[in-house]
């Protein structure tokens, strides 16, 4: 019994022991938590003090951006005004060229910034297309210049009304310029939110205070006559959609599924149909309703081995080609990316190659399918053509390459050059230091048209 | 003196790692061959291949500049011959047999466009079919074209609330690789929306200003308009 009270009483000074040891781990724990609190609120207040100052970091560099933007834009503009009435205020066509030159420049760099401004797309649009003609404008002008050929009647029209919108544009800038020297800041006037802000509202660049922009007839980069092209290729009957169909069912035989998709009612008007082929790829085919052509298709083409070589892509791309109406077709150039090739094919008149009626068909190696064909523009372009032989020679235009060249070959060809213009060249494939490039010399007159690079990139060549 | 030694290994330690990771970013147009890195031949190198191989009777093919299964096979009976690594790839040692140098030391032109293109692509229209993945990268490419928009790629996509996805931070995105083919079909000429400029998804879109605009087709769930 005695030991037993011992026992117990041992036991009893273990507990106050443990209640002791307890109490103490309490507080120390409280001591703790404390600490940790004090400590993490400290740090949250520390930490939002840090990403509040990173935010006002960010806000600067924005700030200094769009500021940045505003004043090379309100410089360019400033600029191209002075260029345009000095072109105008003199006579000597050498002086006149060196200006319009200038003018050009600015105008290209306005385009440059306002296009950087916080400004919604809708807003700026018309500015922007304005600032881009009157840089082509003003460029093709000059061209025109070199041969010391003076500014018509008519061009000096246009000038002038191009003058008097960049003095409205000056202006407005301008008026907004003093703004900002009585601090009004960009940066808080735009609404990430709402994108109509108050910014665009401010600078009136169109809506309300509208400056009429004049219209600019030329040939140059930028013109609306690149941008309008006609389609002169496709002829035939109008067809249905149910016979659309039919000549899908007929290109792809053992398609298992075929579904409509709508139509397209743009520069081209088709009928759309979604299939899969016999690889069970899905494939995207549109029908033109004039003639019933494929006019394109595209899918995607899977990842894998390469069960076919680059010569059989061809022969497919040149019999699928023929199965759609172009005839005497080769290729005339292909680049592989990975297992889809691509490949452009060109028709052939008269031994002449027909550049400006290109198809183009991507194939995909692992299976040897059509996944892609593009003949918009042979249906843009195709058209019978009166060929004008010329003066120069096939040797003349082989003499004109420059002596370190190798040459590879040469052939005629009718090339397609900027602005719609077609011309019949002898084209040079030569090589330099292991790089490619093409010559174009015109046959009527042995001018170098154009000269073109191959450019080999990460992804497959191209052509520049 | 000793100090000097050590200097000197160090320094040739730094040069050789520089010159090392140069080598490496300039060599960017190599291709991955079963673990090892090859370089990928110019048209003119590859018509230099099958010249030489032409002449010494190992091809049969025509000069054409294309690396075919012909010109592979021609180059893995030279390399047997003359007892290199038969993988049938000029590298540094077959083209030396060959007697040619590579210009493997020129630097390539990086994809940058095809990059942009494809991340844009990817943030915007990752759900829809391919067909109107090829759709958004035409319309960035019209744009780049159109006078009423700026005149480049980067200049299309990075302008101010062009694009929600860019405004938002998706673009950053890393695209996949159907965006990439999209956008590489889309560089290649394909438009299957003949000239738009814009699109959206009417279920989505808040612009009144975007209804009145000409629709031209409508693909998976975006309206494309001129």
């Amino acid at each position: 019994m005695e030991e037993k009270k011992e026992e117990r009483k041992e036991s009893v000074l273990a507990d106050e022991k443990k209640k002791n040891k307890k109490n103490k781990g309490a507080i120390i724990g409280l001591a703790i938590a404390t600490g940790v609190l004090g400590l993490s609120t400290i740090g949250l207040g520390v930490g939002f003090g840090i990403a509040d100052g990173k935010a006002m970091e960010y806000k600067n560099e924005l700030t200094n951006v769009y500021n940045e933007n505003f004043y090379n834009m309100l410089d360019s503009v400033n600029n191209l005004e002075n260029k345009l009435s000095k072109t105008l205020n003199s006579n000597g066509v050498s002086y006149q060229r060196k200006t319009l030159l200038e003018a050009s420049k600015n105008a290209s760099e306005a385009e440059i910034s306002v296009s950087q401004l916080p400004l919604s797309q809708t807003d700026i649009q018309e500015i922007v297309r304005f600032v881009n003609q009157v840089s082509g404008y003003t460029s093709t002008l000059a061209d025109k210049m070199i041969d010391g050929t003076a500014l018509t009647k008519e061009e000096i029209s246009t000038l002038n009304d191009i003058h008097e919108s960049i003095l409205q544009l000056k202006y407005q800038l301008n008026e907004f310029e003093r703004k900002m020297e009585k601090g009004y800041s960009i940066i808080d006037n735009i609404d990430i939110e709402v994108k109509n802000n108050n910014f665009s509202q401010l600078l009136t660049l169109s809506k309300s205070n509208a400056i009429e922009y004049p219209t600019m007839i030329y040939d140059g980069p930028f013109s609306d006559s690149v941008t309008d092209s006609k389609v002169k290729g496709l002829k035939g009957e109008t067809v249905s959609k149910g016979q659309a169909e039919e000549i899908v069912k007929k290109q792809f035989k053992n398609t298992a599924e075929i579904k409509y998709e709508g139509e397209t009612k743009g520069r081209f008007e088709t009928y759309n149909f979604r299939i899969k082929n016999s690889d069970n790829e899905m494939l995207y085919i549109q029908i033109s309703k004039v003639g019933g052509h494929i006019l394109t298709i595209s899918g995607a083409g899977r990842d894998g081995e390469a069960t076919i070589d680059m010569d059989s892509a061809k022969d497919l791309a040149v019999k699928f080609a023929k199965e759609n109406g172009v005839e005497d077709a080769q290729v005339v150039w292909s680049d592989q990316i990975k297992e889809d090739v691509y490949l452009n094919i060109a028709p052939t008149s008269n031994g002449i190659i027909l550049y400006p009626d290109l198809v183009k068909v991507k194939i995909d190696l692992t299976n040897g399918m059509i996944v892609g064909y593009d003949a918009t523009t042979y249906f843009t372009n195709h058209t019978s053509r009166t060929i004008k032989s010329g003066i120069l020679s096939e040797s003349d235009a082989r003499g004109k390459v420059p002596s370190n060249f190798e040459i590879v070959q040469s052939r005629l060809v009718l090339s397609p050059l900027e602005y719609n213009r077609e011309v019949i060249c002898y084209e040079v494939e030569a090589d330099y230091q292991n790089d490619t490039y093409y010559f174009y010399f015109n046959v009527e007159n042995g001018e170098l048209e154009n000269v073109l690079k191959v450019i080999k990139t990460d992804n497959g060549s191209l052509l520049m | 003196m000793k100090n000097k030694l050590m200097m000197v290994v160090a320094l040739f330690f730094i040069f050789a790692f520089s010159f090392a990771g140069f080598g490496f970013t300039m060599n960017n147009n190599a291709i991955e061959n079963g673990g090892e890195i090859v370089e990928t031949l110019t048209t003119a190198e590859n018509r230099t291949v099958q010249t030489k191989l032409k002449r010494w009777g190992y091809y049969k093919g025509s000069v054409d500049g294309i690396y075919g299964a012909k010109t592979k096979q021609a180059v893995k009976d030279f390399q047997r011959k003359n007892g290199l690594a038969v993988d049938g790839i000029v590298g540094p040692k077959t083209a030396a047999a060959l007697g040619m140098t590579l210009s493997s030391s020129k630097p390539t032109q990086s994809s940058n466009d095809l990059y942009l293109l494809a991340k844009c692509v990817y943030a915007e229209s990752r759900g829809e079919p391919y067909t109107g993945q090829v759709a958004v990268a035409a319309v960035i490419l019209n744009r780049v074209k159109s006078p009423s928009f700026p005149n480049t790629i980067s200049g299309v996509i990075y302008q101010p609330y062009a694009f929600t996805a860019v405004s938002d931070g998706q673009i950053n995105l890393s695209p996949n690789s159907t965006a990439y083919k999209a956008a590489q079909d889309a560089l290649n000429g394909w438009d299957p929306t003949y000239g738009c400029l814009y699109y959206y998804n009417p279920a989505t879109a808040t612009s009144s200003w975007i209804w009145s605009r000409k629709t031209v087709v409508t693909i998976g769930k975006h309206v494309f308009a001129i």
